[in-house]
């Protein structure tokens, strides 16, 4: 950036802003006086803007422009390498700035932010209280190390997709005492071990190769609440029976896709603050290992349940007998029963939340008798079940506290018997998907599913490429066995 | 609540209009609250608000009593009645209430009012909105294009 221009900006960014009663047109039209709205107003109204409209107002008038840069409090910056130089210009304009995301676009002609920049900017960010840097694929750990050097009020921090190693970010864990989020994604096998420490609250893993580096970050980490391990190779067991015994705080555990059995399940069952337990396609858990968590941890609120084709009716009359304050239960692709599912829903009597998703033995009879029993509930999805407008007229007479409805691909409901319950129920948000439309499949809650689709989708060109690969070997070796 | 006498609150506009609402009404503006309890409890109190004309005093007290009885209603259907009712706003009903919930502290109306005014301003480009607003535009050329210069880093 021409140091010339530098000037005008930094000259305004210490000016006062202009007086409002300076104001010149006084009665050309009775809209002129926004301009005296008292400052609170004023970054309220931007506050529900996204930084490219709050970009534009900040070019309206000098007013605007100081409230707005006075009210930034999230930044998201291209990664390039030239950004080194024009940091500590933005970073001086937005000073209110504590969470700050680096963005490297993978298809930009640049090169990207390297070790030089990420240390410009973090000496530019001493109130950073959330980082997030992505693709940032020249940063070493070398770089990474100037971060706890100066940002020292680092509470959360989100690594995606970077080239750095275990020492680098051991620095960050080491170095920022306050840290009590980290989420590390998309990262190729680590080398060495990451630690944990004694601030760490919430841990996320996903899309991480070897398993086994990550055991001290999650068994050494006394203070652990939350836990969510998605699409993690490795054998995740003996992790989990290793943190239940450092933690024995867990409010909050959600494991997807990855490799554990009812051992790591039993373990965690000594968590007796468990309040939201998820469980998505991992294929060893069984009953045995959902009943020994829902027998001892009396405080869940939440469970969900994805696609466990060894987890079905006993799992549930668990759920009915001792998980007496359940809010939500989700159902996907599990196989249920519906006279677990009615005895879930006489014994849970504050139920909220209520997702189905696939269950076929479960008709109008057993929901018409679900519904009259938790009437406490306010959402309220199924998909994909034999029920039919006998139920959509249950709901219209009962659920007095349904404040949102999703049925999806249920062939027996009729478009016309929804439009009447929309009608007769205002208080009521319905979303109905069809039997012939389109619908993406939802999991309510269940995250990481549109990088689980996008892995699939890569899964799927990389196999497509390998049997090129082999067809294109064998036509050639059968060309030189033709030649001969 | 039936059988007890409802409390009620005078409150007098800038130019002179007296309103008489209940206390629970009257209430959810803060300045208020704090005006009352600092007066102790008296039977006819009279509250002027300063700066807030009789044509915006009566639109806040709409929403104050909506939303005063709020509990009655179901979440959504008040999300529907906040929408509805802003939506009549025109320009500068909708700044009076800003200027109101302001200086009357009615925090849930100043979010309001500042929503309907941010997705006014979605959308348009600077010189819109100058013009949307009223707004002299007090930059130099050369300020200008250093800033739009400095948004290029933005990640989008």
């Amino acid at each position: 950036m021409p140091s010339s221009l530098l000037k005008p900006l930094s000259l305004l960014l210490r000016q006062p802003p202009p007086p409002l009663s300076g104001h010149d047109h006084p009665n050309t039209s009775m809209n002129d006086h926004f301009l005296r709205l008292p400052d609170e107003c004023l970054a309220l109204i931007f506050q529900p803007l996204n930084t490219k409209e709050r970009n534009t107002c900040s070019i309206v008038c000098r007013r605007w422009f100081t409230v707005e840069r006075q009210t930034r409090h999230t930044l998201s910056l291209n990664a390039v390498a030239g950004l080194r130089d024009s940091a500590p210009a933005i970073l001086s304009r937005f000073d209110s700035v504590t969470k700050l995301t680096l963005h490297f676009n993978r298809s930009c002609h640049f090169d990207g932010i390297g070790d030089d920049g990420i240390a410009v900017i973090a000496l530019h960010c001493p109130i950073l209280a959330e980082l997030e840097l992505r693709h940032c694929y020249l940063v070493t750990d070398a770089g990474l190390r100037a971060i706890p050097r100066h940002c020292t009020k680092l509470r959360r921090v989100s690594l995606h997709s970077c080239t750095f190693g275990a020492h680098g970010i051991n620095s960050i864990i080491q170095g920022c005492t306050l840290l009590e989020e980290l989420s590390i994604s998309k990262f190729s096998r680590f080398s060495d071990a990451i630690n944990g420490s004694k601030s760490l609250r919430t841990v996320s893993l996903r899309y991480i190769h070897g398993g086994r580096a990550l055991l001290p970050l999650i068994s050494q980490s006394p203070a652990l609440q939350s836990l969510r391990i998605i699409n993690c190779s490795g054998s995740w067991d003996k992790h989990l029976e290793e943190a239940s015994v450092r933690a024995n705080g867990l409010i909050d555990v959600l494991l997807e896709a990855i490799d554990v059995s009812d051992r790591a399940l039993r373990a965690l069952s000594a968590q007796v603050s468990l309040e939201t337990l998820w469980l998505a396609d991992t294929h060893r858990c069984t009953d045995e290992g959902v009943t020994a968590v829902v027998e001892r941890c009396k405080k869940l609120k939440e469970i969900g349940i994805r696609k466990l084709r060894k987890v079905g009716e006993k799992s549930l009359v668990a759920i009915a007998r001792r998980c007496v304050n359940l809010k939500l239960l989700a159902l996907a692709r599990v196989s249920l029963t519906g006279r677990s599912l009615i005895l879930v829903a006489e014994n849970c009597y504050s139920l909220e939340s209520l997702l189905i998703n696939g269950g076929k033995r479960i008709g109008d009879a057993e929901m018409v008798c679900v519904i009259s029993k938790c009437s406490g509930l306010r959402w309220l999805f199924i998909r994909g079940c034999p029920i039919s407008d006998v139920l959509v007229e249950a709901i219209a007479q009962g659920c007095p506290r349904l404040e949102k409805l999703e049925i999806r691909k249920c062939p027996g409901v009729t478009l016309m018997k929804v439009e009447e319950l929309r009608e007769r129920r205002r208080g009521i948000a319905i979303d109905y998907v069809g039997i012939e439309e389109k619908d993406e499949e939802k999991d309510g809650g269940v995250q990481g599913r549109n990088e689980e689709e996008n892995l699939q989708r890569i899964r799927a060109s990389k196999l497509r490429l390998g049997f090129l690969a082999i067809w294109s070997c064998i036509v050639f070796v059968l060309r030189k066995l033709f030649n001969k | 609540m039936v059988g007890v006498k409802k409390k009620m609150v005078t409150l007098v506009s800038s130019d002179g209009v007296e309103f008489v609402v209940e206390k629970r009404v009257a209430e959810q503006s803060l300045f208020i609250k704090n005006a009352l309890n600092e007066g102790g409890v008296e039977e006819k109190v009279m509250i002027p608000i300063p700066k807030v004309t009789s044509d915006t005093l009566s639109s806040v007290l709409e929403y104050c009593e909506k939303h005063a009885s709020a509990t009655e209603f179901q979440e959504n259907e008040i999300e529907e009645w906040d929408k509805e009712y802003i939506e009549k706003a025109d320009l500068d009903l909708l700044y009076y209430l800003l200027q109101a919930s302001y200086s009357m502290s009615i925090m849930g109306l100043m979010e309001l009012g500042a929503k309907k005014v941010a997705s006014l301003i979605r959308g348009k480009s600077p010189q819109e909105i100058r013009e949307l607003f009223n707004i002299k535009n007090d930059f130099t050329p050369e300020q200008e294009e250093e800033i739009r210069r400095e948004m290029q880093w933005n990640y989008e």
